[in-house]
């Protein structure tokens, strides 16, 4: 009985904070339908409108190309990511290495992990103009993957390290190259850690901001986010498109929130925890 | 080992493999850096899309110190750092011991990571919506309960608080999924054996939990830490360092001195000083996780 009462009491202070956490969510989501005066009025029931979300795709012509701008700079980096971050960490995981490389490079990705985005703003930008690749999808592209990449290493080399190497031995005397063992062996054996980390990279690069508020300029290569920021920003802030725009960029995250909990826990935890 | 297996150990494809990653690293990270320093000892000025550096040694440093709003910012990222992350980690430390307590957490743990997967602009624009003095839902309730309004991102003392409030908001989710696989993995047995012994509540959670948790929880606080160094995005959407310089912080305040002054020596060293106080930060707590002999990645 106590025990039962005990855990009615966990429900219930988990539904508080849980009701904390969607609160701004459910408020952003009601403005989005919501007409200019009934924002004003900030009235909890009212009639809903498309109306917000017309005005995004039909008045305003460039914010489809923003969000355009924003898949495929997170799908390319979220590729680049994957195919270079776990053939890294196969490569660091699985062989012997009788030199420093490794220990060299994995501090330096500690390093990259730790420096505040805004440090490396600065170079990129003189680096940029200078490659004459400044405001374009690719910079970004590249950006982004090098943002994710430690996270990418740190996630499959845990996961390399569980495979016992008896698998690489038995391929191996069947004559399997090196190629072959990685991509036909490895490769489905940590499945899970490549959705996992191709879905962080992706939701990740979706919501970078300030390497893209500093490094592009104009609708070739400005992602969702900073045409979300310019928005609030703006003298005349029409809340209802931006609570509409603003909803569209959180989707993603609230889809994967919602179908892919259990590869972003593995994903957040495997690395810190398991070391 | 077999001679075969040997000299796959030993090929030539293991370099193969993280030349990639080698490339990328170098190319957009470790030269950058090192141009991060070099133009931190230069007179930087922009003529016609190119960038005229002249030596002045250390200069751009000592006018860093001098610098009163870097002082400022340097103290409100402080403020930031160290109350978000407390406030988030105590949260999430006892969300993690309520949800390790039941058994069918799947919709908990759903909810709570949301709010680190939403892009901080969006969270930005949340809680401004929120803010709203004139219509947003915190001043609907203070209305309903017979407060006064209030102007709480426009009002420099309580600007700061605010922003907290949505970073912990955003954040809380992060720390929680570290501490509750934390939790989970401190075997059952452990427990019974304190409640034998007649631990129960606050003791247990003080004597058992916390000294078992302890390096996870270094972990937790170190990327915490480390993240809330990097925080940009809620800052600029939410007040953009004002209002005066009451939310400024160093991140939007090199922002502000590259892109708007276009002061890139200032900058600059201003980096390379915002990067020695975080590798200073991290290298204490890495020593301190190897004393704890807790594995860190």
């Amino acid at each position: 009985m106590k025990k039962r009462i005990n855990n009615y009491f966990t429900h219930f202070i988990l539904c508080i904070a849980s009701i904390f956490i969607l609160v701004p969510i459910v408020w952003m989501f009601m403005t989005s339908f919501k007409y200019f005066k009934d924002i004003v009025s900030a009235k909890i029931i009212f009639k809903p409108t498309l109306f917000n979300y017309y005005n995004l795709f039909f008045e305003d012509k460039g914010f489809l190309l923003f969000f355009k701008n924003s898949i495929i700079i997170a799908f390319f980096s979220m590729l680049l990511c994957v195919f270079i971050g776990t053939l890294g960490a196969y490569g660091l995981s699985r062989f012997k290495w009788s030199n420093c490389i490794p220990l060299i490079l994995l501090g330096w990705v500690v390093v990259v992990q730790t420096i505040p985005g805004i440090t490396l703003v600065i170079p990129l930008y003189s680096i940029g103009m200078e490659m004459n690749i400044l405001d374009t999808k690719l910079f970004m592209i590249l950006i982004n993957t090098i943002l994710n990449i430690p996270l990418m290493l740190w996630l499959m080399m845990s996961f390399f390290k569980q495979i016992p190497d008896e698998i690489e031995e038995a391929a191996l005397m069947d004559g399997a190259s090196s190629w072959i063992i990685f991509v036909k062996i490895m490769l489905p054996l940590t499945k899970p850690a490549v959705i996992a980390g191709g879905l962080m990279t992706f939701i990740f690069s979706w919501k970078e901001f300030l390497m893209a508020l500093n490094l592009t300029s104009t609708l070739n290569a400005m992602p969702l986010t900073v045409r979300i920021a310019r928005f609030i920003q703006s003298y005349n802030v029409q809340y209802g498109n931006v609570a509409a725009a603003a909803t569209l960029g959180a989707i993603p995250a609230i889809l994967l929130a919602v179908f892919a909990q259990r590869y972003i826990t593995s994903g957040i935890t495997s690395g810190a925890v398991k070391g | 080992m077999n001679h075969k297996i040997f000299r796959y150990l030993n090929n030539k494809f293991k370099y193969l493999t993280i030349l990639p990653v080698c490339i990328l690293l170098i190319m957009f990270t470790f030269y950058p850096l090192v141009r991060l320093f070099y133009t931190s000892l230069n007179f930087v000025t922009i003529e016609g899309g190119k960038l005229v550096e002249k030596w002045i040694g250390l200069n751009n440093y000592i006018s860093v110190f001098q610098d009163k709003i870097f002082r400022i910012a340097f103290f409100h990222t402080l403020v930031y750092v160290f109350t978000s992350v407390s406030l988030e980690i105590i949260i999430a430390f006892l969300l993690a011991m309520l949800v390790s307590n039941i058994k069918k957490s799947t919709f908990y743990r759903t909810i709570f990571i949301i709010p680190f997967l939403i892009p901080p602009v969006v969270n930005g624009t949340m809680w401004r919506l929120m803010y709203n003095p004139h219509y947003g839902l915190i001043n609907m309730i203070n209305n309903f309960l017979g407060l006064p309004y209030q102007y709480w991102l426009s009002n420099s003392s309580t600007a700061l608080m605010g922003i907290v409030v949505a970073s912990v908001w955003q954040w809380c989710g992060y720390s929680f999924l570290l501490l509750l696989a934390g939790l989970q993995s401190i075997p059952k047995n452990v427990f019974e054996a304190a409640k034998i012994d007649g631990a129960n509540g606050l003791n247990l959670i003080i004597r058992i939990i916390i000294p078992i948790l302890k390096p996870i929880i270094l972990i937790t606080l170190m990327f915490r830490i480390i993240y809330a160094f990097k925080a940009f995005g809620l800052f600029y959407v939410l007040t953009g360092g004002g209002p005066g310089y009451s939310t400024e912080i160093l991140n939007t305040y090199i922002q502000k001195v590259f892109m708007t002054e276009q002061r890139i020596g200032f900058g600059s060293a201003a980096s390379v000083i915002s990067i020695l106080i975080i590798g200073i930060i991290a290298i204490g707590f890495r020593k301190r996780l190897d004393l704890e002999g807790g594995k860190m990645k």
